[in-house]
């Protein structure tokens, strides 16, 4: 899309939440994610005024980085990875609040050294003792560094102190507890802030109100109308250098347990009392608890797990799962998984919530797509002789936007319909580039608005969905029960089986 | 966000001497927290409201027994209950607002209580007429500020200063037990006694927290009491619409946001709408070239004061980089006002503002009912006409309006009350960039004038 003029009225209209100046504690602040990520979600955010005069970043890490190295490496951070830096004086504003701490996140003292410096900046920045802590780290990190922040008490006060954890929030069932209740002896719920850095999509916020600030769509949005939804999140890029992380989780761990759930709990929701954090997160727990693999006896039935084997990806040959670098000899980690899915409850009974998700896939498409039930009675003869039902979909990426697909007169003397599409786009209706997620939920945390991430509860139901196909891949298997599917095609014959055997097909997107 | 919480009264309004306004407070919070049958309440630690309030319905209707709330410049539903039960004593219509000749009313029945000595029936009684309206929290408890301290200048002989303290709580929807306070503190008084006793004013802000001061009366940056409340307020809150001299008035405010004073008008935030219904005209990708091809600007309000229509049409300016060339005030049945522009693609932009006489004009004066944008360049597809609800389009569907590209109706937010705006405001912690740079362009187009 070519570079939209911008609306020189919209400038500065959204005046309002702007977070309290406090000090941003990032750990792990020589990594990827602050680079890429953090930083220039937090410097679009300076240029839109949307941050407070006195906002400090303090990045913290093992490396021996100096103030202004850590300064020059956030700056070629912005550079490559988002505008630029634009104005220099809006730079050397934002740089002047930038500040690095070198802290081993194993060691107490540091914890001290850390909490010193914090104070020092609050008397020079006037940041009032607000501290938002970001564990942008490696999950062998979240607990000590929980535990030594409680140790140093910097986490005591409820009001002035948060943290933010990123994925993944434990491996299973158990270990999720077990953090949780970590995270409970060191501060309240209400300072925990848990990463799914899909909630902080446009599209997927669009979700609730496109279910509920519009009366048409709720009274159709159950088991009356609905014949089965299918949730997809398709990615065409492979493993890469991520093979030492991914091959102890794999698509399961990486995927369906946080996006694909989450997606589907928006999708299945009631509505709730209020827009609080609480009362929303609540409704997702509720879906949460009545979801279960449509076949709990055989979960063969219900699941596929499946690699990508070598193939094509846009007339170039690709390697298959099992050959990439870092990948173990006769791996069995998924990198493809499709399940079905049932919610038992007055709503949903009944309608199967197809999930799938998966590397080196044709297309890379997020989609929810609702299809509807069959006409009772076909009076018309479509064109083509199909049998056309309505889908509602709604695309969580690319080309953001929602489209409806019905039947239409096709033009002409007979009385013959066609299908047609009724669509929105983000694209063309606002005239905007949705802005990237972590802009949003930085923000939130900044605010101290709990909506977009997950509570404690809602993360231990979604393990506890997964838990039984947790179980079963995690134990040794041989190679050939893994199935297979060419690189770039929608995936193995195993899952078309799986849908195929309700009558219903995969959208092929 | 709660739009109504329940009110605790923790200590209704009770007279103090000026010495003993902390103790008086302190012995408040020491009843109910030391013994076990007290309420579980503290005071909030949030932020402190200074609100100057020369309007004197409160402390009239208090002084003839119709209203027993806290003397604090908010008008909630406890002095809305009263304005009806006073209105409907004597014969008036039951509107709950106040007007000039309600207030004159007021004022004679004051007269005639002190001249014949004989008290009204509400004190006789021990009714309370305004507990219709007392047990809901307004807006602005709902933001839980610390301390609410009202200045009220009297227009009686000076007789020092009269001060009263209470004590209420919202009761807002968390889980915590306890109940978050603020503290009422009323100070009446001539100017001059108020003047004399600034320094005690000054300390009875509660250092380290923000505060907040609403002036609700023309800006008067020469003013002693002025200067000493808007020191070091985190904003001054003030409302063109109730300007005595618009015009003037937000020069003088112009010329304080220059000087850096962190000035925040409610009647901006009354723009609100037809701000973002104006920039959604232009949302569409077809349309957003033809903003450059707008040079005429037509706004009608509501006569009696030009302030949204002159920050309407300053904000329209300063967004598409106009300069204020000349101003000419015609005058006539719509009291006209033209003003030309310049920009750097076009050399003539007129704008144009209409007062038009109301027969019934709302609480709030001078409200935007219309706007037109169109362009000298009949091709260019950029006509926008905005038109509240409840005036209607007429006027700027003439002259071929109704064919325009973009009509859209807007619902005016008149009807919100100014202590929903209030509570808004109180939740910025930062000033508004917009706002400021709106004032500067006013100040341009205004001085043109003088």
């Amino acid at each position: 899309m070519a570079t939209l003029m911008e609306n020189p009225l919209r400038v500065g209209l959204r005046q309002e939440r702007t977070p309290e100046p406090q000090i941003l504690v990032i750990f792990g602040a020589s990594g990827d994610l602050t680079m890429r990520k953090l930083v220039p979600a937090l410097y679009q955010m300076k240029k839109e005024r949307r941050l407070p005069p006195e906002m400090t970043i303090v990045g913290v890490a093992r490396r021996p980085w100096s103030d202004d190295y850590f300064r020059e490496q956030m700056r070629q951070g912005i550079e490559d990875f988002s505008d630029g830096i634009g104005n220099q004086e809006l730079w050397q504003d934002f740089a002047a609040g930038l500040f690095y701490c070198s802290a081993d996140m194993d060691k107490q003292e540091d914890y001290q050294k850390l909490k010193a410096l914090l104070e020092e900046i609050d008397g020079k920045r006037g940041t009032r003792g607000n501290r938002v802590f970001y564990l942008a780290v490696s999950p062998n990190f979240f607990v000590p560094a929980l535990k030594n922040l409680g140790a140093a008490e910097m986490l005591k006060d409820p009001l002035k102190s948060r943290i933010v954890i990123e994925k993944p929030f434990g491996r299973d069932l158990s270990s999720a507890q077990s953090l949780n209740r970590v995270v409970q002896k060191v501060c309240k719920e209400e300072q925990v802030y848990r990463i799914d850095h899909y909630l902080g999509k446009e599209t997927v916020q669009n979700l609730m109100v496109f279910r509920f600030a519009n009366a048409i769509f709720e009274p159709i949005w159950n088991r009356q109308f609905i014949d089965h939804v299918q949730i997809t999140v398709a990615e065409t890029v492979g493993v890469e250098d991520r093979a030492g992380y991914y091959e102890s989780s794999g698509a399961l761990r990486d995927m369906v347990q946080n996006h694909l759930l989450q997606l589907l709990c928006l999708t299945g929701m009631e509505p709730p009392n209020v827009l609080t954090p609480d009362t929303l997160r609540t409704e997702k727990v509720k879906v949460l608890q009545a979801l279960r693999l449509a076949d709990l006896d055989n979960i063969e039935n219900c699941s596929v797990r499946a690699q990508y084997g070598s193939g094509w990806m846009r007339g170039k040959p690709v390697d298959g799962y099992r050959q990439e670098p870092g990948v173990k000899e006769g791996s069995t980690t998924p990198s493809y998984v499709a399940m079905k899915l049932l919610i038992d409850n007055w709503r949903w009974q009944g309608v199967p919530f197809y999930l799938r998700t998966g590397k080196r896939l044709p297309k890379r498409v997020t989609e929810i797509a609702i299809q509807f039930r069959e006409v009772p009675l076909l009076i018309f003869q479509s064109v083509a002789h199909q049998n056309n039902v309505n889908i509602l979909s709604m695309r969580i990426q690319p080309n953001e936007g929602i489209s409806l697909r019905f039947e239409a007169k096709m033009p002409g003397a007979d009385l013959r319909s066609r299908t047609v599409e009724m669509d929105f786009s983000y694209g063309s209706s606002f005239g905007v580039n949705t802005s990237d997620a972590y802009h949003r939920l930085l923000l939130d945390c900044m605010l101290g608005d709990q909506t977009l991430f997950t509570r404690a509860d809602e993360v231990e139901e979604a393990w506890r969905v997964v838990t039984p196909l947790i179980m079963n891949w995690d134990s040794p298997a041989l190679q050939d029960q893994v199935s297979q599917y060419e690189a770039g095609t929608w995936g193995p014959s195993r899952a078309e089986w799986l849908i195929n055997q309700d009558n219903r097909r995969w959208r092929r997107l | 966000m709660t739009t109504t919480a329940p009110l605790v009264s923790l200590q209704a309004p009770k007279d103090v001497s000026l010495d003993d306004i902390e103790g008086e407070l302190r012995a408040i919070w020491q009843q109910n927290n030391i013994s076990e049958e007290g309420i579980n309440a503290t005071r909030a630690s949030t932020f402190t409201l200074v609100i100057y309030e020369p309007e004197p319905i409160q402390a009239l209707l208090s002084a003839l027994g119709f209203y027993t709330g806290p003397i604090d410049g908010i008008s909630g539903g406890r002095t809305t209950a009263a304005i009806k039960a006073a209105q409907k004593a004597y014969g008036l219509a039951e509107t709950g607002y106040s007007s000039v000749d309600f207030t004159q009313k007021l004022r004679e029945e004051v007269i005639k209580e002190r001249e014949s000595g004989i008290k009204s029936l509400y004190h006789a009684i021990d009714l309370a007429p305004d507990m219709a309206g007392a047990a809901i929290a307004d807006a602005i408890a709902l933001a839980n500020p610390c301390r609410i301290v009202t200045i009220s200048p009297t227009t009686e002989s000076d007789e020092g200063v009269k001060v009263q303290v209470s004590a209420y709580c919202p009761v807002q929807k968390s889980a915590s037990s306890t109940l978050v306070c603020c503290e009422y503190i009323t100070l009446r008084g001539t100017t001059d006694a108020l003047e004399r006793i600034g320094g005690l004013i000054t300390e009875l802000v509660i250092p380290e927290l923000p505060k907040f001061l609403w002036w609700k009366a023309s800006p008067e940056p020469d003013f002693a009491l002025f200067q000493r409340l808007a020191n070091q307020s985190r904003a001054i809150i003030v409302d063109s619409s109730n300007f005595i001299h618009p015009a003037e008035d937000l020069l003088e405010v112009s010329k304080m946001i220059d000087a850096g004073m962190p000035i925040a008008d409610l009647n901006w935030l009354r723009l609100a709408s037809w701000l973002e219904l104006t920039a959604q005209a232009f949302d569409p990708i077809e349309r957003r070239p033809m903003i450059k091809e707008v040079d005429q600007v037509i706004v009608d309000y509501e006569r009696g004061n030009l302030s949204q229509a002159l920050m309407y049409l300053g904000w329209l300016a300063s967004r598409l980089q106009w300069q204020a060339v000349s101003f000419k005030h015609e005058g006539g049945d719509y009291d006209l006002i033209k003003i030309t522009f310049k920009s750097e693609l076009k050399e003539n932009i007129e704008a144009e503002l209409a007062a038009i006489p109301l027969g019934e004009p709302g609480e709030i004066l001078g409200d935007l009912i219309s706007l037109r944008l169109g362009s000298s360049n009949t091709e260019a597809d950029c006509t926008t006409v905005l038109c509240s609800s409840t005036r209607g389009c007429m006027r700027m569907e003439a002259g071929g309006g109704a064919q325009s590209g973009y009509i859209q109706q807007v619902s005016s937010m008149a009807d919100q009350k100014t202590e929903k705006l209030i509570g808004q405001q109180l939740q910025r912690s930062s000033g508004d960039l917009l706002y400021n740079e709106t004032l500067k362009v006013v100040q341009e187009i205004l001085s043109l004038r003088y």
